[in-house]
């Protein structure tokens, strides 16, 4: 039976990283790589190329470590990919690299039938999921015709469809105006789903309860939000203002 | 999907786009079988007086359908008369406008996803397992998700070309057209990898 | 797997969408359809098995009654006419293409981008499409070779620019030329 497409609040996500090596493309992204993670709302920040992105696609299973343990809740994401899908929402940064169909509706009901739901239940799953997001009218539009901000609207919603337990969002929502990018992270809050998220724009993760700073491969900052984005900031700020930096 | 259907409903809309398959073939292969000059003629004339029943609009739709074979049927025939095979040339121009008239009408008639359903079904009861027919719809659909995407990006490069050079972009436009497409459909395994198990 | 899935639908939107481009004229006033060579591209580029479903899965919308053939045409009344043996070419000419690429150290060189798409691409394909108009034409073998010929020199210079595209596109991506 498929889920309906709601987040469990009970039991809460366990991610952990153990002795995690990665290269890619030649280039050693981590090297024996360890964390603990129970998500709530963790936060990761970074400059460009850090790892951020690599981090969370290891956790999604999306990529597999050259050595070393990913788990989630005790299973392994890249190997176990029929769970992973059921268990992890992933967000991407670009909806238009995220979406794959032509409508709405089959780009919502696509997640449960991958699950192995009949077309009508993973319909179902869809209808509720576009009444729960308040855009129940989009049911039928063409992906393509949709705004730039509903897109990513919808790209959130895809990740939702299996009733994941956690989301993670790989620098979501960038590109876009303040008043859509406000709403669309309201509607984040509400959900009230565990998440990792990075982002390179602070204000959006001061209200995580952890934020991890990734930098040369490792974790190089760990704790509460505010400090360790005061001290990133005050770092970043102190850099020159040169080709060099970029 | 909407293809070459008609977005003005005909009764022929409403038979099952199975039902119409199996009647196109039948008649095809009655039409082409037959061992008499004229019957591919008789053939055009049912499906346009069928065309005609459904309404004059649709029949015009159907002709206008066969403005390009005809000139094709025109120059068989033409060909097989001067080579002396006046009854092959009567045939074949027959039979061609004929089986292409009665494929038009069902794409007309037929929605494309009905049209897949009907397919999907007939290779299941062939056995074909459910994953190659899973992965069958899936591409199906994903390039049709990127279609405009993939034009629409060609007008983007387009103007990139023309704000920097005077020369016209012409071919130059495909090989970053091509890099493009390839680098979006390896982005899109990531976010297929990310929503579903494929087997 | 998702790679192989996405690469060939996205290759055969490309095809579709080279469809929609406005026809190409090159400097010697020849006009060429941008899609042909999409189906060459799928052979040097996706190679053999890929690059020919890509361009089966084309066909296959095409079929359903999706307008993408160059010049805005779909249906399956596209399946009637003498241009069968040529739609048949497309895929098989496709796969050639990749298979002789594939022969070559690296299979996305000019040369070798060249050779495939002359012998898939062109001889390929056209010997289908003579064998088709053969058939549905009810015309002899040498007839059906003299209607294909006058395409030919187009084709040579689509196979050039093919093959300049492919080393190009080995530039930008190398690790492509070994992941076939």
């Amino acid at each position: 039976m498929i889920e309906a497409a709601r987040p469990s609040e009970t039991s809460p996500v366990r991610v952990t990283l153990e002795d995690v090596s990665l290269a890619i493309d030649g280039r050693q992204v981590f090297e024996r790589l360890s964390l603990d993670l129970t998500p709530g709302h963790v936060g990761l920040i970074g400059r460009n190329g850090a790892g951020k992105s690599q981090l969370l696609r290891m956790i999604a299973g999306l990529v597999t470590p050259d050595s070393g343990q990913v788990r989630v809740d005790g299973f392994d994401p890249a190997k176990d990919r029929r769970r992973a899908t059921a268990t992890i929402g992933f967000v991407f940064q670009n909806p238009d690299h995220a979406l794959l169909f032509p409508t709405v509706i089959e780009e919502l009901s696509f997640g449960p039938k991958a699950q192995g739901a009949t077309k009508a239940q993973a319909e179902q799953v869809a209808d509720d999921l576009l009444v729960r997001f308040g855009v129940p009218a989009w049911r039928d539009r063409l992906v393509h015709s949709l705004s730039q901000g509903q897109k990513h609207l919808l790209g959130l919603m895809a990740a939702c469809t299996n009733g994941p337990k956690l989301l993670i969002l790989d620098e979501v929502f960038a590109g876009l105006d303040l008043p859509t990018s406000r709403s669309l992270r309201h509607i984040l809050n509400g959900l009230g789903m565990a998440r990792i998220e990075a982002n390179h724009d602070l204000a959006a993760l001061a209200g995580c309860d952890r934020v991890l700073r990734i930098a040369g491969g490792a974790v190089g900052d760990d704790g509460a939000a505010d400090p360790v984005i005061a001290r990133y900031m005050s770092e970043m700020e102190a850099l020159p203002l040169a080709p060099g930096a970029l | 999907m909407i293809g070459a259907l008609s977005a003005r409903p005909t009764a022929l809309h409403r038979v099952s786009a199975g039902v119409k398959l199996v009647v196109l073939c039948v008649f095809c292969t009655g039409v082409s079988m037959a061992g008499w000059p004229g019957a591919g003629w008789v053939g055009l004339a049912c499906v346009l007086l069928g065309g005609l029943a459904l309404g004059p609009w649709f029949a015009g739709l159907i002709l206008r359908d066969l403005k390009g074979p005809a000139f094709i049927a025109a120059l068989i025939f033409g060909f097989q008369w001067v080579a002396g095979r006046f009854d092959l040339g009567v045939s074949l121009a027959g039979t061609l406008l004929a089986c292409i008239s009665a494929a038009m009408m069902l794409s007309r008639t037929t929605s494309p996803a009905e049209l897949l359903d009907v397919i999907d079904g007939w290779l299941a009861r062939l056995r074909l397992p459910r994953k190659y027919r899973q992965r069958l719809a899936l591409a199906i659909a994903l390039t049709l998700r990127f279609i405009p995407a993939i034009s629409g990006r060609a007008d983007v490069l387009r103007l990139a070309h023309l704000a920097r050079s005077p020369k016209r972009a012409g071919w130059r436009l495909v090989t970053p057209l091509a890099i493009g497409t390839l680098d979006e459909a390896d982005q899109a395994a990531d976010a297929l990898r990310a929503r579903a198990h494929i087997e | 797997m998702e790679k192989h899935l996405t690469r060939i639908a996205l290759f055969a939107a490309l095809i579709a969408a080279l469809g929609l481009l406005p026809k190409l004229t090159l400097t010697s006033g020849i006009p060429i359809t941008a899609q042909s060579m999409g189906i060459m591209l799928a052979g040097t580029i996706l190679g053999a098995r890929n690059g020919a479903l890509s361009v089966l899965l084309f066909l296959f919308l095409v079929a359903l009654g999706l307008p993408l053939l160059a010049g805005g045409r779909g249906g399956l009344g596209v399946f009637f006419g003498p241009t069968l043996g040529y739609l048949i070419g497309f895929a098989i000419g496709a796969y050639v293409t990749g298979l002789v690429a594939e022969r070559f150290t690296n299979r996305m060189s000019f040369v070798a981008a060249l050779s495939g798409a002359v012998v898939g691409g062109i001889v390929v394909v056209t010997i289908c499409g003579i064998i088709g108009m053969a058939v549905m034409m009810d015309v002899s073998l040498v007839t059906a070779t003299g209607f294909a010929l006058p395409f030919i020199p187009g084709d040579l210079i689509k196979a050039g620019i093919t093959a300049a595209i492919t080393a190009a596109f080995w530039k930008a991506r190398p690790s492509l030329a070994n992941a076939a």
